[in-house]
């Protein structure tokens, strides 16, 4: 009779020291990986690793010519998200069969590869006047630019003025390649009378 | 009106396309186009501008209407028609397709056109109208000839110049 009370203690004694053991060694294990991330590049802040200032960058398509031109008074890069930020940015599309197309802003932060880049505070986006044709200017207070699709949109009220017209509404998209020029809703516009005839 | 000429034009839309290239701008969803005393509605307006600032316009709707006040006279054009072409510099208004044309004087038809293609020139406020045949039959022109309904003139009040007022004498019932 003893000695099954003593299997079972003898048991219960070992399946104690190995819960023992196991929550020991997780607790170390738990101890060490907090320690490096604390002590390491704990979550990485979002914080600049360089910044430049007066810059003019020129992006080159495949066949090496300059696509665009984006200059600005400062940048500063951030190896977090590997996004940059801007200040006074200015874009500029250089393809020679269309007319020149400025975009300027306060502010910009282009993601990683610059596929998007994010125009703040005043943001102006003009097409040079060509062939007689008075220039075509956009004022908007954000513009999403997709340089890859020579895409600039926004879904933020714009005034678009064009010679003596001036239109307003919200939402805009500008396809630089097709240049086709939209806008979403609301849209009220005013033509000047012919000039005096 | 002729003071219309040198009037802005203001438009109102749902949405809008420029094409920058053709320099053509499309609007779309209940649009309304007012120049002076011009006005136009449609579903959808093409506009397009010359070199000298002419404006033409296209508007297309289900019907596409347009309203101008008469030069000096209290009086309104209104015509309707599934397309609607106005051009800026021969002022001239073409209605298309199940086109309409009235002549109102406060409100009440004086005159009235139904056509296939009516082009009202508003310098000159003459019109003129060309039947489609049975293509441009309509449920009241089911021939899709020109009907032209001409209202009886009244005697139309000459615009009185302010006369004296002499209090009456007496009551004539013969004189009203």
């Amino acid at each position: 009779m003893f000695q099954r009370q003593y299997d079972r203690i003898a048991a219960g004694i070992s399946i104690a020291l190995l819960a023992g053991l196991a929550g020991v060694s997780y607790y170390l294990a738990e101890i060490s990986s907090r320690m490096d991330r604390s002590a390491g590049a704990s979550a990485p802040a979002h914080e600049p690793d360089y910044f430049v200032e007066g810059l003019a960058l020129t992006r080159l398509n495949a066949t090496g010519q300059p696509v665009f031109r984006m200059s600005a008074d400062r940048m500063q890069h951030f190896p977090d998200d590997d996004s940059s930020e801007f200040v006074n940015p200015v874009l500029v599309s250089l393809d020679p069969a269309r007319p020149l197309i400025t975009l300027r802003a306060e502010r910009g932060r282009a993601t990683s590869g610059g596929e998007q880049t994010h125009l703040h505070d005043s943001v102006q986006l003009t097409r040079a006047a060509e062939g007689g044709q008075p220039a075509l200017r956009v004022d908007t207070d954000y513009v999403l630019v997709l340089p890859q699709q020579d895409l600039a949109r926004t879904d933020r009220p714009v005034r678009i003025t064009h010679g003596d017209s001036s239109l307003t509404g919200v939402g805009m998209e500008f396809d630089n390649a097709a240049r086709v020029l939209k806008v979403q809703s609301r849209v009220h516009g005013v033509w000047a009378a012919p000039a005096a005839r | 009106e002729r003071a219309d000429r040198d009037k802005p034009v203001n438009i109102e839309a749902d949405s809008m396309q420029y094409d920058d290239a053709k320099q053509v701008n499309v609007f779309t969803g209940s649009v309304t186009l007012t120049k002076g005393t011009i006005l136009i509605r449609a579903d959808r307006l093409v506009l397009r501008q010359d070199a000298a600032g002419n404006q033409y316009g296209t508007a297309h709707g289900n019907p596409a209407s347009f309203r101008q006040k008469r030069d000096g006279v209290e009086q309104f054009i209104v015509g309707t028609g599934q397309q609607i072409t106005y051009d800026g510099k021969a002022e001239t208004v073409r209605f298309e397709q199940r086109a309409t044309l009235k002549r109102l004087e406060r409100e009440r038809v004086t005159d009235e056109v139904h056509g296939n293609l009516i082009v009202y020139d508003s310098r000159s406020e003459f019109f003129d109208v060309r039947s489609g045949g049975a293509s441009a039959a309509t449920p009241e022109n089911p021939g899709g000839r020109v009907r032209v309904v001409i209202q009886p003139k009244q005697a139309a009040p000459a615009e009185p110049a302010p006369t004296p007022l002499t209090p009456a004498q007496g009551i004539d019932p013969a004189r009203r």
